[in-house]
């Protein structure tokens, strides 16, 4: 099948599927559970025209990005500092270990304790769930250096610092950017997560606050927004490590 | 293949080509060399003993039974590798560490695949801060034209075959022109045809650079005595010399044609009957 016509059945299949559940929605069961597609868009609709959608990603995309940015950039510095020595390494490994054990979303209460209801405890949880991702995949990605390469470099004359810039970043770097890109849509969810559990405002605070007054088409409505732009992230990370990752073979030969 | 040349398929010693190897002081002395690999089963000893010698302007080949240490002596010569016991000395003088002197064409291409064909082979250059970008990137395309990989200057390794990947891999190393140059079976996943160019730009080389040191590492006999002035044979593990059979064959070469040469056959037999005896011996008899 080429590709138009692929597009073609995607589109007939989300039409059929929003038909589907606006027909039964309603019909065969209590459109209080599920909403139908058509309050869904009108309450959307409405939402855009008050500026309340604007006004909440605003917050929850703030506070994801600031915490994205502090949590990558701490998971890398602390990532390569704790690979350059394996006895350092040694000694903290079961601590490390132990700590990527914790469920990440349950730190969410305290960090509220932590750091309050307003904007900084979500820039937290965002910032540190992106460290923990970041953090791990540059650490196993700089000690699984490959020594030949290595070896190679040193007598080609690299020095230390040449070995570390031009071979053990570069070998590293899948598994780098594999950290930076799994941990943007979770830096959305951790965000979205403490906007649940205390906060004046944000897309996970209008989820609570929709489900809470039994308004259906509400949440439904930030469910679908989350989920477009988690999709939209994904489309834009795929291409861009495509791009930066385009020295490696598609199909593993 | 385009290497081009000026007497492609002439006699063994062509008239317009007078050169002669000046084979000058030791550059490479190995004495007494052990060298023990400690594993959680025990000890491995894979090298007793190794004493060699190497001048400069030289051709050393090294043939040796399958898992005689032959890439070992190598490592250490380079200094990827210490010796446990023995000494080594570089122009004279004892070395430890990695001799930046000295180039390594491994048996694996190592290519590193983040970098394009042109940026590996410039890599040497690079990081010792030779030229600017567009020199050091002529310099590549030059060779690589040599070895017929022109037009795969921004190809990444995943996109070449395993034999243009084992030509970037010794073009890597010749491009920053390192006083030695080992070779482990560089030629190994080359078919005929390509091997027997490639010897040829090593002949070639040589005559460029007669100061250049070469030490290479064949599993192929022919090979070993197409192209070294002398050709040491290795004895089952714990690897050692067994013999240095000298190969005077002339200068210059032709590797096309210098198997028909009289004395090849006699000089093949030689080293094979070294190589045969260690080969039944075993276990290093």
């Amino acid at each position: 099948m080429n590709t138009s016509t692929i597009i073609y059945w995607r589109i007939l299949v989300g039409i059929g599927l929003l038909g589907a559940w606006e027909i039964f929605s309603g019909w065969t069961f209590d459109s209080f559970w599920l909403s139908q597609p058509s309050e869904i868009s009108a309450y959307l609709w409405k939402s855009i025209l008050s500026g309340q959608l604007l006004s909440d990603m605003a917050l929850t995309f703030q506070a994801t990005a600031y915490g994205y940015v502090l949590g990558a950039l701490a998971g890398l510095f602390i990532g390569l500092l704790l690979a350059q020595s394996e006895t350092i390494a040694m000694i903290l490994r079961p601590y490390i270990m132990a700590i990527y054990g914790i469920p990440r979303i349950a730190l969410a209460p305290i960090f509220i304790l932590w750091f309050g209801i307003a904007m900084t405890s979500k820039i937290m949880m965002a910032a540190m769930m992106t460290f923990m991702l970041v953090f791990f995949n540059t650490y196993e990605g700089v000690r699984a250096a490959d020594v030949d390469l290595k070896s190679v470099a040193r007598v080609l004359g690299a020095n230390r610092w040449q070995l570390f810039m031009k071979v053990t970043l570069p070998n590293a770097s899948p598994w780098i950017i594999a950290g930076l890109r799994i941990s943007i849509p979770q830096a959305l969810v951790a965000a979205v997560v403490a906007e649940f559990i205390a906060s004046i405002g944000g897309l996970g605070y209008r989820l609570m606050e929709t489900t809470s007054s039994l308004n259906t088409p509400g949440t439904m409505a930030g469910i679908l927004v989350l989920m477009v732009v988690v999709m939209l992230l994904n489309t834009i990370l795929d291409r861009a490590e495509n791009y930066l990752l385009r020295w490696r073979a598609k199909d593993q030969s | 293949m385009s290497m081009a040349r000026t007497n492609a398929g002439g006699g063994a010693a062509a008239p317009d080509r007078a050169f002669q190897p000046s084979i000058g002081q030791p550059v490479i002395e190995l004495k007494g060399v052990d060298r023990v690999f400690h594993s959680d089963r025990g000890e491995i000893v894979a090298l007793k003993g190794i004493d060699l010698t190497v001048c400069e302007g030289e051709f050393v080949t090294v043939v040796g039974p399958s898992g005689c240490g032959k890439s070992t002596v190598l490592n250490v010569i380079v200094g990827l590798l210490d010796p446990s016991a023995g000494e080594k000395f570089y122009k004279g003088k004892p070395s430890r560490g990695v001799n930046r002197n000295i180039g390594y064409v491994t048996q694996a291409d190592n290519l590193f695949p983040w970098r394009t064909v042109i940026e590996n082979v410039t890599f040497g250059l690079e990081v010792r801060g030779i030229g600017n970008r567009s020199e050091r990137e002529d310099r590549g395309r030059e060779l690589l034209k040599r070895v017929g990989l022109d037009g795969f200057e921004n190809h990444y390794r995943h996109e070449l075959s395993g034999g243009m990947r084992q030509r970037v891999n010794i073009v890597r190393t010749l491009a920053y022109e390192p006083e030695v140059i080992l070779l482990d079976e560089p030629f190994g996943p080359l078919d005929a045809q390509t091997r027997l160019n490639l010897q040829d730009l090593l002949m070639q080389l040589r005559e460029e650079r007669p100061e250049t040191t070469f030490m290479f590492i064949t599993h192929d006999l022919a090979e070993a005595i197409t192209l070294g002035d002398r050709c040491a044979v290795m004895s089952a593990r714990p690897g050692r010399i067994r013999e240095v059979v000298e190969v005077p064959l002339g200068h210059p070469r032709d590797v096309y044609t210098i198997n028909t040469h009289s004395d090849f056959r006699r000089l093949f037999d030689e080293v094979w009957e070294h190589l045969a005896e260690e080969m039944r011996g075993g276990d290093g008899g």
